[in-house]
């Protein structure tokens, strides 16, 4: 441990102005959180402009705090509507909702917040202890280990984004080609440009993102309300009485009861976490089903505490280890992972191994930011989890119009190029059209921030071995591993059709609960 | 075979002519073959992502979930792909205007307009939401040092 750069890095972290920025984070997110249809991606893309303004340590705080604070406030809508803020809480409903209903829904608030913060906490240790050592071996890879390790993780994420394994790998095609507009990153020629001067620089990360994760999902929105204003359906929706001062609390012994589906919960969660591709909500899901498979005297699906145990500690588990990727290898794991990753890159910082002897001292702030963004979901979610749960009632015919200006905003506000808006609202369309064909955004957006990388170290390899492609490729006993497993990870997801059936277990438990 | 146009395997069809004729541009481009001096294809890395995007639509064709339609198809309507087209003209329009009269003018109109639009009512939170949103975002954003478009009340703001 550089000893130094840990006492920077507490200097950081604890200024005002960082841990403002990480209540602010952590605010903004669990009401993102609870309300339903937007998601940590969303919140994030939207903030991202805003970070430029910050210093890196108020950045991650912001964006960190935002996105623990978004995957516990999911829940809150869980319970008291039914109606998930974000699909990671989805498995969150069964129990959650049917407390509700005979008059705990304070309790099981209480039981999400506090297991969701269990297991954030225990997978942030783990991701601290675990990814230097990971970050170490990392060093010692070449431009070709590297190269495949990129094409693992996007085979990976393009495999396993959703239950189609071509539209996977279409979105990933989609980030590529998208990557390379603009000059090349070795020889800075223009290319791809169609023939427009002011795609030399490339697309924006900013427009791409904003466009794709929060214009996309407003455009959605949108057509939902002008179907639903046209039918006259309208969801009244009430928060009075489900939280009045009758409804019974979380007891410490109650909370303890739980240690088996939170462990469960932080095991899977960990894991899944740091595969790229998975995510939340199959973390959430997988960890339900176990415990209600182990423990059936416990009437997990029938509205118990143990059940909202599993799945929150399931999903939260997964938001330290979805940054190991990104800490490790410089490959965001995750399209939250990928959006944090391009704070960092937008604050001068490449994630990658090196950042680790370069940047230790950001390094440390991160893990730091970590556990005391946990510290700040406990609070706000102890004081503020009831009023949340009205704010999931704030009508959509106000919340899209007004994100829609906040995504104008957002891309306006990054470079002050006009072309970046319009940029946004095309991207907005393209993202617009995968959802409505059901074609993964996060693939496209990770290989689009890989892309630049996995040329570059295709043609350190190519320069190393004088044009070889043969030894560039598989000039190593690793790279040959690396190149075999992304082979072997398509032909399994493509045979077993993996996607497919992890997507199953949410629909499996919709079914089953009718 | 009615529905068969909201299909997979239509869609795979579509992407495959529109991927095709994307990849036959990038062919036909004189930069797409200009060898570096490091000996690698300019064009090598576009033309990768493109074919692996014509491989995914030609696999969309065969592959097992062909005749399945993808749950958000099941419903949709022709005007499914003209609204957020509108929406869209509608925010790039509020933006033109925002960059002329400032965002502080552009915004309310458009907030009011959309707000109406997806069947907020009363008339008058509408209005009162179109007036008081834009103004705390431009206080919220100014205070943090990020400058708006001001457009003709730059004098005033």
């Amino acid at each position: 441990m550089q000893i130094d750069a840990f006492h920077d890095a507490l200097a950081l972290v604890f200024t005002f102005k960082t841990l403002f920025w990480l209540v602010i984070g952590v605010f903004l997110g669990v009401g993102l959180g609870a309300i339903p249809g937007l998601t940590a991606s969303t919140g994030i893309a939207l903030m991202l402009p805003l970070s430029f303004t910050l210093d890196i340590t108020g950045a991650l705080g912001l964006l960190i705090g935002l996105y623990k604070g978004a995957v516990f406030g999911g829940s809150i809508s869980a319970i008291s509507f039914a109606t998930p803020g974000a699909p990671d809480s989805a498995a969150t409903v069964y129990d959650g909702y049917k407390l509700t209903k005979q008059g705990k829904g304070r309790k099981a608030i209480l039981t999400a917040l506090y297991s969701s913060v269990t297991a954030d906490t225990a997978s942030d240790i783990v991701v601290i202890l675990v990814a230097p050592s990971i970050a170490l071996m990392a060093l010692q890879f070449g431009p070709t280990e590297r190269l495949w390790l990129m094409v693992v993780a996007i085979t990976l994420l393009g495999t396993l984004s959703g239950r189609h394994l071509a539209k996977g790998m279409l979105s990933a095609g989609i980030g590529l080609f998208l990557g390379t507009i603009g000059a090349d990153p070795v020889s800075n020629v223009a290319r791809n440009t169609f023939g427009q001067s002011w795609l030399r620089d490339g697309i924006h990360l900013v427009p791409l993102v904003i466009g794709i994760f929060a214009m996309s999902q407003m455009l959605d929105q949108g057509l939902e309300l002008l179907r639903k204003s046209r039918t006259g359906k309208k969801v009244e929706q009430s928060a009075k009485d489900l939280f009045g001062a009758k409804s019974e609390g979380l007891s410490f012994r109650e909370y303890l009861s739980c240690w088996r589906e939170m462990g469960i919960g932080i095991g899977v969660g960990t894991f899944v976490g740091a595969l790229p591709g998975l995510g939340a909500t199959v973390a959430s899901f997988m960890s339900y089903g176990i415990a209600k498979q182990a423990f059936p005297e416990k009437k997990i699906g029938e509205g118990s505490i143990h059940g909202i145990a599993a799945a929150e500690a399931g999903n939260n588990a997964t938001v330290g280890p979805t940054l190991v990727p990104l800490l490790a290898f410089g490959i965001p794991g995750s399209a939250t992972a990928a959006l944090i990753g391009a704070a960092l890159i937008l604050q001068g910082i490449t994630p990658s191994p090196r950042m680790f002897s370069l940047h230790a001292d950001v390094i440390y702030a991160l893990f730091i930011i970590l556990i005391l963004g946990n510290i700040a979901n406990l609070g706000i979610g102890r004081a503020f989890s009831f009023l949340y749960a009205r704010l999931g009632q704030v009508p959509g015919e106000v919340l899209v119009p007004i994100i829609m200006i906040m995504a104008v905003i957002g891309a306006f506000a990054a470079r002050g190029d006009p072309s970046d808006v319009y940029m946004m609202l095309g991207l907005g369309f393209v993202g617009f059209l995968m959802r409505r064909v059901g074609i993964p955004e996060a693939p496209l957006v990770i290989t689009f921030l890989i892309a630049p990388l996995l040329e570059e170290n295709l043609r350190r390899a190519l320069l190393i071995n004088r044009g070889d492609w043969g030894g560039a490729l598989f000039g190593s006993a690793l790279g040959i591993g690396l190149a075999g497993f992304a082979v072997l990870v398509l032909l399994v997801t493509f045979k077993m059709n993996v996607g497919s059936k992890l997507a199953r277990i949410g629909h499996a438990e919709d079914k089953k609960d009718g | 075979m009615s529905n068969w146009w909201r299909s997979n395997q239509a869609i795979g069809l579509y992407l495959l002519v529109m991927i095709g004729a994307l990849f036959a541009y990038i062919w036909l481009q004189p930069w797409a073959h200009r060898v570096m001096r490091d000996g690698f294809l300019l064009g090598m890395m576009p033309m990768m992502g493109v074919g692996l995007m014509l491989l995914c639509a030609a696999a969309m064709l065969v592959d097992p979930l062909r005749r399945e339609m993808p749950e958000t198809l099941a419903d949709a309507r022709i005007s499914d792909a003209w609204l957020p087209l509108v929406m869209l003209a509608g925010i790039a329009l509020c933006f033109w205007a925002m960059s002329r009269l400032g965002f502080v003018l552009a915004a309310p109109p458009f907030l009011l307009a959309f707000m109406l639009w997806f069947g907020l009512r009363p008339v008058r939170l509408a209005v009162i939401l179109a007036v008081v949103v834009p103004a705390v975002v431009y206080a919220f954003f100014t205070t943090l040092g990020v400058r708006l478009p001001r457009g003709i009340l730059a004098g005033f703001l």
